[in-house]
């Protein structure tokens, strides 16, 4: 087929990555990309090849970088001048040990939701911390952790969400993408078989009335 | 006395935001169209609502098709607009990467220039986002392409009652190229099932669309598959509704059940896609 089997229903964690890279972050430019007013002694004119154009999003921002003032850009140009060493990434405000405390006592206080964290937190906290280590304010290896103890308490409550399936629908406020990723597969098969058994079954009784 | 000017404060706002939108699709070489548009609109019409067109809103919206492509059952409808504009912009992109890496070259081996290191890193950037949207693009027509294969039949028949005027005609579901893909392939495979098996048939079993028998041969997509969706949920949506806990939502019913669900804007669903089809179809609500 033209589409692998294993990519047919779901999406590769790879897919989801991409996604997530989509996304806008902040953070501090180390060149300069924004033209002065005053035309340079030297070729002025070369300037206009210099233009960073973009088509997928807005180049306002790239085409106006200056050193050390903070400005948004997608996450994977981010990551690509991050690589070229070109800029820090500020880590997002949920991303600190405060905030990450803050989350899992939510978790642990109310058994019946999931905490309110962004839609891609495991994804952007797996990207940072692999590809910027070194700019976050707080220690690596405890931001690790705290992310690390978040997934487990939800993956629990997950677990014990799953013996609630049943045939009409499921709701799963603030579950993370990832997180939906993984479980799509099982939940969507389980609830297509109980909703199959309870459509046949409902057919078997009209028969035996009719 | 507290008075309310909220509203007052809100018009303020979108007159200014009004001037700065249209600041920044003229820096937008890419999008010809748009910059032509924005310079010929006179100062009374500029106050009417204008369908503003913009890369970044084309590729999001492009995402979202993408995405809905991959999670719904069914084969959505060709956005020709849209994927017409996509691929011109991939192309005059691939040219512009082209003549800048020219012009670089020949910078580099004319005189000193301060703006090399920088033009290497700009161009890096560009064949990256470029290597992007043409990801999400071929795997988008893959993605159909693999439905179309496997609703050949059933195409087929949408394609033989064409006056039902609730269905939507095929060369509007399918692009061209995705319309010639069909029928030559399901030319092909009818031959090979022909002269390999369905000639030694009784003439009455020689069918490969036969409804009628013990198990029908046309596969239909599962209306009832479960799919994820998001509620994005539209302000001053006239189907909007207060729900119990006081947040807006939509109430949809599933019939077979006789249940209604209120769906909240912002939650988290897993629903038959039956069910939330003319909400998709509308874009209220998206599939993750």
């Amino acid at each position: 087929m033209s589409l692998p089997d294993q990519l047919e229903s779901t999406f590769s964690p790879e897919e989801i990555q991409f996604i997530v890279e989509n996304e806008p972050i902040r953070i501090f430019p180390r060149i300069t990309t924004r033209k002065t007013k005053r035309p340079l002694p030297t070729g002025g004119g070369n300037n206009e090849s210099v233009r960073w154009k973009l088509i997928t999003t807005n180049d306002y921002n790239v085409n106006n970088m200056v050193a050390m003032q903070s400005t948004e850009v997608t996450l994977w140009l981010a990551l690509l001048l991050k690589q070229q060493n070109k800029c820090s990434i500020v880590a997002p405000s949920w991303l600190t040990l405060k905030e990450l405390d803050r989350s899992i006592q939510y978790e642990k206080t109310h058994a019946d939701r999931f905490c309110p964290v962004p839609w891609n937190w495991l994804v952007l906290a797996q990207v940072l911390f692999k590809r910027a280590p070194e700019h976050f304010h707080d220690p690596v290896h405890e931001l690790r952790a705290k992310v690390q103890d978040l997934r487990e308490v939800r993956q629990l409550k997950v677990l014990r969400g799953l013996r609630h399936l049943n045939e009409s629908h499921l709701q799963l406020d603030n579950l993370s993408l990832l997180e939906i990723n993984e479980l799509r597969p099982f939940i969507v098969n389980v609830m297509d078989k109980l909703r199959q058994l309870h459509v046949a079954k409902g057919t078997m009784e009209d028969e035996e009335e009719g | 006395m507290d008075i309310n000017i909220d509203d007052i404060l809100a018009d303020l706002d979108r007159d200014t935001t009004a001037v700065e939108y249209s600041d920044p699709s003229q820096q937008l070489p890419s999008d010809g169209t748009t910059a032509l548009m924005n310079s010929s609109i006179d100062a009374s019409r500029y106050k009417q609502p204008q369908i503003d067109i913009s890369p970044e809103k084309d590729f999001k919206q492009l995402m979202r098709l993408w995405r809905n492509e991959r999670c719904s059952p069914e084969l959505l409808s060709y956005p020709f607009l849209l994927m017409n504009r996509m691929l011109r912009r991939v192309q005059e992109q691939m040219d512009h990467i082209e003549n800048v890496s020219m012009g670089f070259l020949e910078e580099y081996e004319g005189l000193e220039s301060a703006s090399t290191p920088n033009n290497k890193l700009q161009l890096l950037c560009m064949e990256a986002e470029l290597e992007r949207v043409k990801f999400v693009i071929r795997s988008y027509l893959r993605c159909r392409l693999n439905k179309v294969d496997k609703y050949m039949l059933y195409l087929r028949q949408l394609g033989d009652n064409e006056d039902d005027p609730s269905i939507i005609p095929l060369n509007e579901l399918l692009s061209g190229h995705e319309l010639q893909y069909h029928e030559k392939h399901s030319a092909i495979l009818l031959k090979l099932l022909n002269n390999s098996i369905l000639k030694h048939m009784p003439p009455e079993l020689q069918a490969i669309n036969d409804t009628e028998g013990s198990v029908s041969m046309v596969d239909e997509p599962n209306w009832n598959k479960f799919v994820f969706i998001y509620v994005k949920g539209f302000p001053n949506d006239p189907l909007l509704e207060e729900g119990e806990s006081g947040k807006l939502c939509y109430t949809v019913s599933i019939s077979d059940l006789n249940e209604d669900v209120e769906l909240s804007v912002g939650g988290i669903y897993v629903m038959p896609y039956s069910v939330i089809r003319d909400l998709l179809m509308q874009e209220k609500i998206e599939l993750i």
